[in-house]
């Protein structure tokens, strides 16, 4: 908690990105790769040798979610200037399919990361708990109001002697 | 809330395209018109395999692939 609290100093400062001349960085020079086919030309023998595809298989099996190993897999391909953003964008369903076909052929279990999160919070449970030992005091509240306002309305009623045309005392 | 993996969406997306594209290739052709009308309105759409339009070739790779998948899990 007390590390969460602190600034992180490691961050790039403001302008850290303008710091290089233009070009001197790899996705700045024009990508390696310029299609899908191409760059999955890249990837798949890569992600088919051995020794890639035991790190891949224990990474899953740790319980890392597809979807961010498919993500750090396309950002690294974007920063070594091998392909476009846009074309890695388009990469990623494909990549999560091939990364999941491999883990599949393995027969291992692993967290898609695709499946929509229904764990329920503590924090909303504490909300909702909340809310509802509240409701009873309001309503209590607005029950003892309305009776008393009711009390008066009998009670100017009573006070009331003739009708409404008769003369005031 | 920062947005800090696109996968997730951009995978969605992709189903959402294909499953239109599956039902637009379904749907029975109408034949409107009589004998001299034309077979085909102007204006519609062409759904014929455009291999300039890069979404639809990652769709049918991963058509492909989930094909392979659904072949190893059937066994």
């Amino acid at each position: 908690m007390a590390e969460a609290m602190q600034p992180m100093f490691d961050a790039p400062i403001p302008g850290m990105s303008l710091t290089h001349e233009l070009g001197a960085r790899p996705w700045q020079n024009p990508p390696q790769y310029n299609t899908i086919e191409e760059a999955l030309d890249y990837y798949i023998p890569r992600l088919q040798s051995d020794e890639v595809s035991e790190q891949l298989l224990d990474v899953m099996e740790m319980g890392i979610p597809v979807t961010v190993i498919a993500n750090t897999m396309q950002l690294a391909g974007v920063m070594e200037g091998k392909h476009t953003i846009d074309v890695g964008m388009l990469l990623l369903p494909v990549l999560v399919e091939l990364i999941m076909l491999i883990g599949d052929s393995a027969k291992i279990d692993y967290n898609s990361g695709l499946e929509k999160d229904k764990r329920v919070r503590s924090s909303l449970v504490d909300n909702a708990i909340e809310r509802v030992s509240e409701t009873p005091d309001d309503d209590k509240l607005s029950e003892e109001k309305s009776g008393t306002v009711i009390k008066e309305m009998k009670s100017a009623a009573e006070e009331r002697v003739g009708g409404l045309m008769s003369r005031s005392a | 809330m920062p947005l800090n993996d696109p996968t997730p969406i951009a995978h969605q997306n992709m189903m959402s395209y294909m499953e239109k594209m599956s039902k637009e290739t379904k749907a029975p052709i109408q034949d409107k018109g009589g004998l001299l009308g034309p077979k085909k309105p102007m204006q519609q759409k062409n759904n014929t395999f455009d291999i300039n339009e890069p979404r639809l070739r990652a769709a049918s790779y991963i058509e492909a692939i989930k094909a392979k998948r659904e072949e190893l899990k059937n066994g």
